[in-house]
Formats: C-alpha cells, sequence, structure tokens
C-alpha cells in the first residue's frame, strides 16, 4: 500500500511517550520583503499600515500570552513578556517611522532592516541569554512582516483532526499554540532537551523528539510517522508490521500509565508495610502541579538553578522569595526541600573559565565566597517557609566547616529577618546532599550537625568512578550501580541512621527500576524522582517486600563488578515485575532530570 | 555635543535589567543620546539597541548626548554605570 520506504531517525528524548499518527509539516515561507518606493502622497498611509501591524501583533501576543498563563500558569507565558517590549522599542516604532518618512521606502523594507540588523548582531554574540533575544527577535518579526504583507501566512494553523507536528523548530508562540489543539506529538530538526518547546512538550504531557538535524527533510504531510519520546527514536513510513507493533506497544505503554494512575493515591509503601517517602524533583514552580498529578509526596528536590539561569542577572531577595513561596504554597500541607544554587562558577561570572569546573568554583563554594548572594537567598527561602513546610539543602559538601559556615550564614539571615520584623520559618530542617565520595565518608560526622542526608547519586557517581558522563569517550563508564557507589550509598544510609536522622536519594538512582530494590533494601528513608517516573518507583516499592529486597542488598554487595550487579537485578527485575519489565527496561528518556 | 567614556563593571553587563535601566535613563531626556562600544553606536533609547552592543563587564561605552540637556544626560547615565546599574 505504501511504496515510501521506512526511515528510522534518532534524536533527543524530549518529552516521554510514543505518538503515531499523521504528519502535519509547519511550512513557513518568510515573508517577502521587497524594497519599494513610496509616493509622497502615499507615505502617512505607509506609516498607518506599519502602526496597524503592530497593534494586530501586539494583540495576538497578548492573546497568546492569556492563553499560555491560564492553561500553564504565568511563568510559561515570560517569554511572551519580552517580545511585547519589543513593539514598544523606539528603534522599532519612532525610528521606524521617521525612515518612511525620510526615505519614502516602504515599512516592511525599513523594519526589516532594522531587525535584522539587531537578530544578526544577537545571533553572533556569545552569550546564550543574548542569542535567545535573537530568537525572540526573530519571532516577533516575523508576526509583524505577516501582517505587512498580505500573501504571507503567519505561523501555520493547526488541521482540526489530530495530527503530529513536524517542524525546522518550533518557536516560542508557536509552542504556545500547540496548547488547547489535537497535537499528538512534535519532532523537530533543532532544539534541545531543555529549549522551550522541550519544555513546554513535558507541561502539556505529549511525546516529542527534538535535534533530528536534516533528517525530517523529505517528510511530507500525510506521511504517517511514529514519534516515541522514550527512546528518541522516529519512524517515518513505519512498515506496517513495525506500526502493528509500535500500535501495541503504545496501546501498552498507555494502559501502563492509566493503571499506574490507580496508584495515585495509595501509599509508598512495601508489601509488609514499610513506607517510603516518594517525592518529586522539580525545577520550576509550573512544575509542582504535575507532581501532585502523579501523586507526589512533598518535592523532594527544588533545583533553584533555572531561576538564576532564565534571568538575565541573579534574581533578588523579592523574585526568589516569590517563586520559593509559590512552591511551598502549592505543595502545602507536604513539603518542600529547597536546594540552594548549585551552579558551576562559569555560569555567575562570564569570564571565568575553569579548567576543570566539575572540580572547581561551584555549588556551595560560590555560596560561601559569595555570603551576600548566599544571604539572600536563604533569607528568601525562610520566608517561604513561613507555614513550616521548606526544608533547605545544602549541595557539593565536601568538608564538614563548609556545612557549619552555610549554617551560620542561614543564622545570620534568620537575624536579618528577625530584625526587619518579617514572618519566616525559625525551625527549618537543614540538609546536606552527599555527592562528593569525601562526604560519603565523612557521613557519620556531617551527621551529627544536620537534619537529613539526601544522596546526589549522579555526582557521587561521577566523582567516585572520576568519569564526565558528557564526555562521550568516557560516558560508557558512568554507572550508578558501581559497586564503589552502591558501597558509599550503603555507608552513607547508616551513617545517617545510626544518628536518628533521615536519609534520601535524589539522583536519576532514585527513579532507576533496577536501583529501586536496592535502595528499598538498604533502608533509605525517601527516594525523590522526577515526575514523570514517579509511578513506575511507586509500583515497583509495592512490588517488593523487605526481606527480598535486603537479601538483594546482601547479593549485590558481594560483587565486585558493575556489569555483573546490573546483570543481576536485572534478572530479578525480570522476574519479579515481568509485567513492566518490558515497558521500563532499559530506561530511556531521562536526559533532563539533572 | 557632549561626549564621556565609562567602563563596565557589574557582573553581567549591559544584560537586559541594566539595558533597560540605560534606555529609562536616556528617555529621561529631551537630547539625541547615544551609545557606542567599538564602532558600534546605537539610539540608547532603544532597549533593542543597547542589547545589541552585547557590552559585557570590562568593555568601554562612549556617551554621546545632543540636545538641550545634553550634560545632564551624559551624567546620568555614566553614573548610573559606574553605580554599576544597582545590582550590588
Amino acid at each position: 500500500m505504501r511504496s515510501r520506504p521506512e526511515k528510522i531517525i534518532r534524536g533527543l528524548c524530549a518529552s516521554p511517550g510514543i505518538a503515531i499518527g499523521e504528519v502535519y509539516v509547519v511550512n513557513r515561507t518568510d515573508p517577502s520583503v521587497v524594497v519599494k518606493t513610496v509616493e509622497p502622497d502615499q507615505v502617512e498611509n505607509e506609516i498607518q499600515r506599519f502602526k496597524k501591524a503592530i497593534e494586530l501583533a501586539r494583540e495576538e501576543l497578548l492573546d497568546i500570552k492569556k492563553r499560555v498563563s491560564d492553561g500553564l500558569g504565568e511563568g510559561h507565558a515570560m517569554f511572551l513578556d519580552a517580545q511585547l517590549l519589543v513593539l514598544d522599542d523606539v528603534a522599532v516604532t519612532k525610528d521606524t517611522e521617521e525612515k518612511i518618512r525620510a526615505e519614502r521606502k516602504n515599512a516592511e523594507s525599513v523594519f526589516y532592516e532594522t531587525v535584522q540588523l539587531a537578530i544578526d548582531r544577537l545571533a553572533s554574540v556569545g552569550d546564550e541569554y543574548l542569542r535567545e533575544r535573537a530568537l525572540d527577535l526573530k519571532d516577533v518579526s516575523r508576526r509583524v512582516l505577516c501582517h505587512l504583507d498580505r500573501a504571507c501566512v503567519l505561523s501555520f494553523t493547526l488541521p482540526e483532526k489530530e495530527v503530529i507536528v513536524i517542524a525546522d523548530d518550533l518557536s516560542p508562540s508557536d509552542t504556545a499554540k500547540l496548547h488547547g489543539h489535537s497535537v499528538l506529538g512534535f519532532a523537530t530538526q533543532h532544539g534541545g532537551t531543555t529549549s522551550h518547546a522541550a519544555i513546554m512538550a513535558r507541561a502539556l504531557e505529549i511525546p516529542a523528539v527534538v535535534g533530528l538535524r536534516d533528517h525530517l527533510k523529505h517528510i511530507k504531510d500525510g506521511d504517517r510517522i511514529i514519534v516515541d519520546g522514550n527512546t528518541g527514536v522516529v519512524i517515518i513510513n513505519p512498515k506496517e508490521e513495525v506500526l502493528r507493533s509500535y500500535g501495541r506497544g503504545k496501546k501498552k505503554y498507555e494502559r501502563f500509565r492509566e493503571h499506574l494512575m490507580l496508584l495515585k493515591d495509595e501509599p509508598a509503601a512495601t508489601l509488609d508495610g514499610r513506607s517510603v517517602e516518594l517525592s518529586a524533583n522539580i525545577e520550576m514552580p509550573e512544575e509542582v502541579s504535575t507532581a501532585i498529578a502523579r501523586g507526589a509526596k512533598g518535592i523532594g528536590l527544588y533545583r533553584t538553578e533555572f531561576l538564576f539561569l532564565s534571568s538575565d542577572r541573579i534574581p533578588d531577595e523579592e523574585e526568589q522569595y516569590a517563586a520559593y513561596a509559590t512552591v511551598a504554597e502549592r505543595i502545602y500541607p507536604e513539603s518542600v526541600i529547597i536546594r540552594t544554587l548549585d551552579i558551576g562558577g562559569d555560569k555567575v561570572v562570564e569570564d571565568l573559565r575553569e579548567p576543570n569546573p566539575f572540580m572547581g568554583w561551584r555549588a556551595i563554594r560560590i555560596s560561601l565566597s559569595e555570603r551576600e548572594l548566599f544571604k539572600i537567598q536563604l533569607m528568601a527561602i525562610l520566608r517561604a517557609g513561613a507555614k513550616e513546610n521548606v526544608k533547605v539543602m545544602f549541595p557539593m559538601i565536601s568538608a564538614i566547616e563548609e556545612l557549619r559556615q552555610a549554617k551560620s550564614v542561614l543564622e545570620e539571615a534568620k537575624s536579618e529577618l528577625r530584625k526587619r520584623g518579617v514572618p519566616f520559618q525559625d525551625r527549618i530542617e537543614v540538609g546536606i546532599m552527599v555527592e562528593t565520595p569525601a562526604a560519603a565518608l565523612l557521613a557519620n560526622h556531617l551527621a551529627k550537625e544536620c537534619d537529613f542526608l539526601s544522596i546526589g547519586s549522579n555526582d557521587l557517581t561521577q566523582y567516585t568512578i572520576a568519569v564526565d558522563r558528557t564526555n562521550e569517550r568516557v560516558a560508557y563508564l558512568y554507572e550508578h550501580l558501581h559497586p564503589s557507589v552502591l558501597q558509599l550509598v550503603k555507608q552513607i544510609v547508616d551513617a545517617g541512621h545510626a544518628n536518628d536522622i533521615w536519609v534520601g536519594v535524589c539522583g536519576e538512582m532514585a527513579g532507576d527500576p533496577l536501583a529501586v530494590p536496592v535502595l528499598v533494601g538498604l533502608d533509605v528513608d525517601e527516594l525523590s524522582t522526577s515526575p514523570v517516573v514517579l509511578l513506575e518507583t511507586k509500583k515497583i516499592i509495592r512490588g517488593l517486600h523487605s526481606d527480598e529486597a535486603r537479601a538483594m542488598v546482601t547479593k549485590v554487595m558481594s560483587l565486585g563488578s558493575s556489569v555483573e550487579v546490573r546483570s543481576y537485578l536485572r534478572s530479578q527485575f525480570e522476574q519479579k515485575f515481568a509485567d513492566m519489565a518490558s515497558l521500563v527496561l532499559p530506561k530511556g528518556g531521562d536526559d533532563w532530570s539533572d | 555635543m557632549t561626549e564621556k567614556k565609562v567602563r563596565i563593571t557589574n557582573k553581567l553587563g549591559l544584560h537586559a535589567r541594566p539595558a533597560a535601566l540605560l534606555v529609562k535613563t536616556a528617555g529621561e531626556f529631551s537630547s539625541d543620546v547615544s551609545v557606542a562600544k567599538d564602532d558600534m553606536e546605537v539610539n540608547a533609547k532603544s532597549i533593542m539597541g543597547v542589547m545589541m552592543l552585547a557590552a559585557e563587564k570590562g568593555s568601554t561605552l562612549t556617551i554621546r548626548a545632543d540636545g538641550k540637556d545634553q550634560e545632564k544626560a551624559v551624567r546620568a547615565i555614566v553614573a548610573l554605570v559606574e553605580r554599576k546599574f544597582d545590582e550590588e
């Protein structure tokens, strides 16, 4: 029936799930800009035409902004403010008008000239923030130009039927459009897993694969396509048998997700009744609702970096407070653990390029040397906890002095707030991320001076094995089931319990189906995972008996090779959880989870 | 015309907020005000223009104003940059 050959391509997992459907190619022709001379008596008309285009663009942006912020929350709509600002810029408004008058050229050519200069310039600088502004500028200028060119089709109109959207890239305002339409999924040539489109796809819970390069070139409207956001695979014109098997897989996956949703309000407890605190990792206040929808018991890790990196400057106390308080309020009466800034030095100060950034000036090391900055963050955190549901956590502790110093800054922050007479959480639980081998080995000492330990398995693995997993040549060595990592984890949990404090895991390990039985067997008190895998983690916990999990720990601790650990855990998992093994093993598509 | 050079010392350079502050300050004066970095000169009353300079910490700006209140305008902008845009 189908003569076009099947084509399998691979991209990056931007949002999980499987979508099968018909292709809709977003084909935007750039608005045509022809330079024309305007007759003297038409100059004022030309200016009016330009003003009208600006007004129409403004109305549309305000409309998109409203839809996005009603549907997904204000945070997702912020980028539209940047575009609205451009419409008010004197270089755009007044200068364009004057130029039309002076040069008697048509509005689009004058406007295009001005904006294109800015776009080219911004796109060429080495600064990520400014490059993003270039995208905003391009997005908004296309909108204005389209209102000046009658033949231009602005953006695209999605068909009524269900489709899978294919595009070079989706601009921020395009992505906002996907909301409320029957878009089954999307695939793009460009973009990364933290692009605006990817974040939006996860918020909307539609499968998406990005970064497919030029493999999407020859695709046409109406082609059949499979977008597998779990593995990052896209299949164009799949053979009938592939389609059938994916169709079955998709059904199975969806039934599984539905089945998992039934567990939403069930306790995360083993068959013999030992309960594990199961919470979610988030980056933005908007994600709290997803976490709650998946039955998270609180937020186990709120990463504050996004707030700092998405802004062009260091957010002040009020801005930080607004974000933290939103999370605390939305998750109330459950609690949120806010991690203080965990960032590499190169991201805070632009002229700092370290030869060895992972071992350099980052996380708590920055906070302790930029004390004022740190104190401001702590004050914002303390204020957000006015309802007593906030905990604070310090990243990358490697010596006990760091914990002591951080705590003393915390006390300074409290006394300043007291002086100001602002309500805050005086009795706040203080914890540390255990993610350096040094902290793991000293856990017994550290545990005496804090209220909880949270194991950051990603960094702990990286530092223990001495492997940078972003380096493709050595990434294969990265393995959180490495026996040395597991021994450190055991040591940390035991040290915490010996000092009567609770111990959690908040790295990817907490959501790895193979690792969960081991963590339960080690008596870990809390697991904090990305919201996407939270319910499957709960299902695994609910299918385990403590004794059995402990027996698995004993076995694993006797092994000296990560290959052996993995294959043992895999065979155990396949026996115990035969029904879900094929759905959750091997895991794919959580590139964004830390 | 009045002209003065000033060096950017705030950490993030002329990013959005500092750029917006500069534009706002320039907008308070009736004179034509421009900012130049290297061989690029832009309208100091345009946020897009000012951001285009991509002026980082350590770069030198030349502030020029032409008009009735040219001296005040240059003085106000130079002071703003020297105050590190009230950022720190």
